[in-house]
């Protein structure tokens, strides 16, 4: 007990210091939601634990260890007047006392406020302080040796924070310590909590999501008979899960043992190490610059914009959201086709990209600004469907925007995207799924709704000038709720599209008039429930159709383009992870290439006697754990003789050498902050774009070398 | 008798100009190649997080090993008056700063000599930034090494740090809510005693990299407040030195 109060008499003041700290953030936060009548407010609480938690353990643990072990102190201890073992046992349970509260100080308001405005519990900043919170320990008990070790708190300091930086920076460059690594634990911390899952409801009258005998039950993952209250926490911290969480809570739990014992023992054998301040600053500076530049190689950027073109100078960035040269509305026979004022807003909802020859046609949805009547009512928001083309950078380096045509518009909360679109000897093809009121072509908001499919048509062998050929509705499924996202997909005379139950195949052998020739079950390819075809995304590549889904893919033979033949059925093992998610795949030269957010992986695709393909995994890249937290998310594949270019999202681009297929090697990064979602080449020259969004709506040339 | 003073702050000292330089120069080289953002973040990035950092290394290591070390007494035996004594070590800790900074602003001119895009640097922009970088980084590690406590350690000195980086940013929250919110949002004139509470804290020198708004005037003002702020807290701090020997 007296040891306590010794610690305690050491350690109140940088409590009272921490929780003052701790709390003045977040408290002129809210004072600040107040000043602007937004209510008291705060989530920074949860920042200033992640941000200074370790450090203030660091600091707390020099503070209050260094008076312990300075000279004459350090002697009298030896003359055994309490064991170091109770002297550095207490002064670690006083510290994980004052640590608790005051992270949790921190945070609490946080907690209040969410509850208050929003009635949920702050699964953020509990998650903050969960991974922090043995983080900190770690630091303390490690700190603590340290300062017993050198007997210096400005050495200490330094050492700890180079052992911090390697705790929370390491793990991003080392795929083997992704049970360590705190940003990816966090970002992917969706597991169920005691306290925000069981405590929380039954403090504030909520239901749970969990059955507990006696209590409100209100649903959710875990259907079931109700258990008792033990049974369910303990169900909880048992589910898989949890696993991830447990690893990490055992191995921070085992090291700030570790460092006690280590500090015990140094204390007892009066260990001494006395490293020049010199040394330490130069190994935490060097191995800093290590990890920082080995951080910088993995999401730095190799690959430059292409400045030239044909030896002609280029603009490298096309800004799609720019005024039309010529702008058409097909919608209203008033303007003879002809808008008096084209809107040059950008695509808000999906959009599509395809290139033919020195034409790119960017097509996508647009919402308009919110509108009143006279009454002040708010009338239904309007959704225009556009068509953009542009023009390469000839002669002059400018990408022109040649014409814009709104080809649709409807009044509908929820629309649907557009599918795809594709050029075919001076044709634009553009289908797009729509909701619908029936019969209508501009619907009402309260009018029943079915899904269709439309496709329209223009001539665009005027690019300036394009003519509407045909807009006609291809197929509208027996039942509203049909799930389809893939295709079409053109190949010769026919296009393909994908739509979970069935396959629809479109011919284009009238060019003018698309018409709907078949459509085949899925149990024409053997499949039987729950299977369905796969179809996020189907892409014709040669003579064969390769449908993508989540976890499946399914390759079709179109030597007869009425009559595909599937010749690979392909399952993935559905993990627990979204991670393994399939997100594109594309396939050449009998190599099926598949990315998922977890990295790369290449099969081998053998022909068998039977005309069917058989499938090897005979390659893979795991994406380092840089690329995941930066956001790396395949939107698609492209394969350029030996090269696989990845358009990764937020990630940019990526580019692999697939020269041997069963090791990919990530060669080139680029993307200059672009979020790219296609990737191509128009006119010769690799490019990356993205034509969604209201900032990032814009095409990039990049050089790539040509080794 | 000052030269042998000059000569030993310089062997104790150049190390860590190496140190700071080597590491600051490699940090931003390996931001312009990476390419992962634009110059002037990255050029914003070294001048005030890196110059912060720099500032508090050299000011724990400037008056506080002599007491540690026990020198205070070898130095106070030199028949050198103190305040000499004093702004010898002051002017090789702010070395330490300033030289690293020099050079990455000479990296930066020589590796983006004409960038004047919306978000690239011109040679303009990078001395300009170089100043508010330069400004800032010298008053917090003065305030950090002359505030500090008497007989305070390197490592109390570096809390010391920590706690008025904490309350410059804090002042900086409650001047900004009562100084520029009114000016951005009202677009009205500041009061003379606003802008000097607005003014006293330095990180107001980043006005230099980002300027303020234009009824703020000119940054005159700006500097000739941190003169007074910067020549009371160094009289402080050589008080305490001058006590000390």
């Amino acid at each position: 007990m007296r040891i306590l109060w010794k610690e305690w008499r050491q350690q109140r003041w940088l409590f009272w210091m921490g929780c003052v700290l701790g709390l003045i953030f977040p408290v002129l936060e809210g004072l600040g939601g107040l000043h602007y009548n937004r209510g008291f407010y705060t989530n920074s609480g949860n920042g200033v634990v992640l941000g200074f938690g370790a450090l203030f353990a660091i600091i707390l643990a020099v503070a209050t260890t260094h008076s312990d072990v300075k000279r004459g102190i350090c002697d009298f201890w030896q003359s055994k007047p309490v064991s170091p073992t109770w002297l550095f046992g207490v002064k670690f349970l006083a510290a994980s006392i004052v640590l608790l509260i005051i992270f949790l100080l921190a945070e609490s308001l946080d907690f209040v406020t969410q509850y208050q405005h929003y009635q949920r519990f702050d699964k953020f900043a509990w998650s903050a302080f969960c991974y922090t919170f043995p983080i900190a320990m770690v630091m303390f008990s490690v700190t603590m040796f340290i300062t017993i070790l050198t007997r210096d708190s400005a050495k200490s300091v330094l050492i700890a924070i180079w052992i911090a930086l390697l705790v929370y920076f390491l793990p991003l460059l080392m795929g083997g310590l992704s049970w360590l690594n705190v940003f990816e634990l966090m970002e992917n911390d969706n597991k169920p909590t005691v306290v925000g899952d069981i405590i929380f409801p039954l403090l504030t009258g909520h239901p749970t999501r969990f059955p507990v005998t006696g209590y409100p039950y209100v649903g959710g993952n875990v259907p079931g008979v109700a258990k008792s209250l033990t049974a369910t926490i303990w169900m909880i911290v048992s589910s898989h899960e949890y696993v991830p969480y447990l690893y990490f809570l055992a191995a921070t739990a085992a090291t700030s043992v570790g460092g006690v014992v280590l500090s015990i023992a140094a204390a007892k054998r009066r260990w001494l190490w006395q490293p020049g301040q010199k040394t330490i600053v130069w190994t935490l500076g060097l191995s800093a610059a290590f990890i920082f530049g080995l951080s910088m190689f993995q999401v730095g950027h190799n690959l430059k914009p292409a400045k030239t073109w044909n030896g002609r100078p280029i603009d490298p960035v096309v800004q799609f959201n720019t005024q039309a040269e010529n702008t058409f509305d097909w919608l209203d026979p008033k303007t003879a086709g002809k808008m008096i004022s084209g809107p040059a807003r950008t695509h808000s909802g999906s959009a599509r990209v395809c290139v033919d020859g020195d034409l790119m046609i960017v097509v996508g949805q647009v919402r308009e600004p919110p509108t009143q009547d006279p009454d002040g009512h708010a009338l239904p928001v309007r959704h225009d469907w556009f068509a953009d083309i542009y023009r390469h950078p000839g002669i002059d380096g400018r990408t022109k925007h040649l014409s814009r045509v709104r080809f649709f518009s409807a009044l509908q909360r929820s629309l649907a995207p557009i599918v795809a679109c594709f050029v075919r000897n001076n044709r634009l093809y553009i289908a797009y799924k729509l909701i619908v009121d029936e019969g209508e072509e501009h619907p009402k908001v309260s009018s029943p709704i079915l899904s269709a499919l439309r496709l329209a048509v223009a001539d665009i062998s005027e690019p300036a000038h394009p003519k509407r050929i045909d807009h006609r509705e291809i197929y509208r499924p027996a039942s509203f709720g049909v799930q389809w996202q893939g295709g079409p997909s053109d190949y010769g005379n026919y296009c393909y599209v994908g739509l979970g139950d069935e396959l629809l195949i479109i011919s284009i052998a009238d060019p003018d008039h698309p018409a709907m020739v078949r459509k085949i079950d899925k149990a024409h390819f053997g499949l039987k429930d729950p299977d369905s075809i796969p179809n996020i995304e189907l892409n014709v590549i040669g003579d064969k159709l390769v449908c993508v889904g989540n976890d499946r893919i399914m390759i079709l033979g179109l030597a007869d383009p009425e009559e595909p033949k599937k010749l690979l059925w392909l399952t993935f093992p559905r993990s627990d992870s979204w991670r393994d998610n399939i997100q594109t795949a594309t396939y050449a030269n009998n190599y099926l290439y598949v990315a998922r957010l977890s990295g790369i992986a290449v099969y081998k695709l053998q022909s068998k006697p039977d005309g069917l393909l058989s499938s090897e995994l005979v390659g893979q890249r795991e994406a380092t754990p840089l690329e995941r937290l930066t956001g790396r998310y395949p939107y698609q594949l492209v394969l350029d003789k030996d090269k696989l270019f990845e358009a990764a999202g937020p990630f940019g681009v990526l580019v692999y050498d697939v020269s041997n297929p069963a090791r990919p090697n990530r060669v080139y990064h680029g993307g200059d902050g672009l979020d790219v979602t296609a990737v191509g080449t128009w006119n010769g020259l690799f490019y990356i774009a993205n034509p969604v969004g209201s900032d990032r709506d814009r095409l990039m040339f990049l050089d790539v070398p040509t080794r | 008798m000052i030269s042998p003073i000059l000569w030993k702050e310089w062997r104790e000292q150049r190390w860590k100009l190496a140190f700071g330089t080597l590491m600051l120069v490699f940090f931003t080289g390996s931001f312009l190649a990476a390419r992962v953002t634009s110059d002037r973040e990255v050029a914003v990035v070294i001048w005030v997080a890196g110059g912060l950092i720099l500032a508090l290394h050299s000011a724990m290591g400037v008056f506080a090993p002599e007491r540690a070390n026990g020198t205070m007494n070898f130095l106070a035996s030199k028949p050198v008056e103190p305040w000499k004594v004093f702004a010898c070590k002051w002017l090789f800790g702010w070395l330490n700063v300033a030289g690293p900074m020099l050079a990455c602003t000479l990296v930066l001119i020589l590796f983006r000599p004409g960038d004047t895009t919306m978000m690239g640097l011109g040679a303009q922009r990078v001395i300009r930034g170089a100043i508010g970088g330069l400004g800032l980084a010298t008053m917090f590690y003065t305030m950090t090494c002359c505030l500090a406590p008497r007989r305070a350690g390197e490592a109390a000195v570096g809390l010391v740090g920590l706690l008025v980086f904490v309350a410059l940013m804090l002042h900086m929250v409650v001047a900004g809510s009562m100084v520029m919110e009114p000016v951005y949002r009202d677009n009205v004139e500041p009061s003379l005693l606003g802008k000097v509470l607005l003014f006293v804290n330095p990180l107001t020198w980043i006005a230099f990299v980002k300027p303020f708004h234009p009824k703020f005037g000119s940054p005159i003002m700006m500097i000739l407040v941190q003169i007074v702020l910067f020549v009371l807290v160094v009289w402080i701090g050589l008080r305490k030195w001058q006590r000390s020997v």
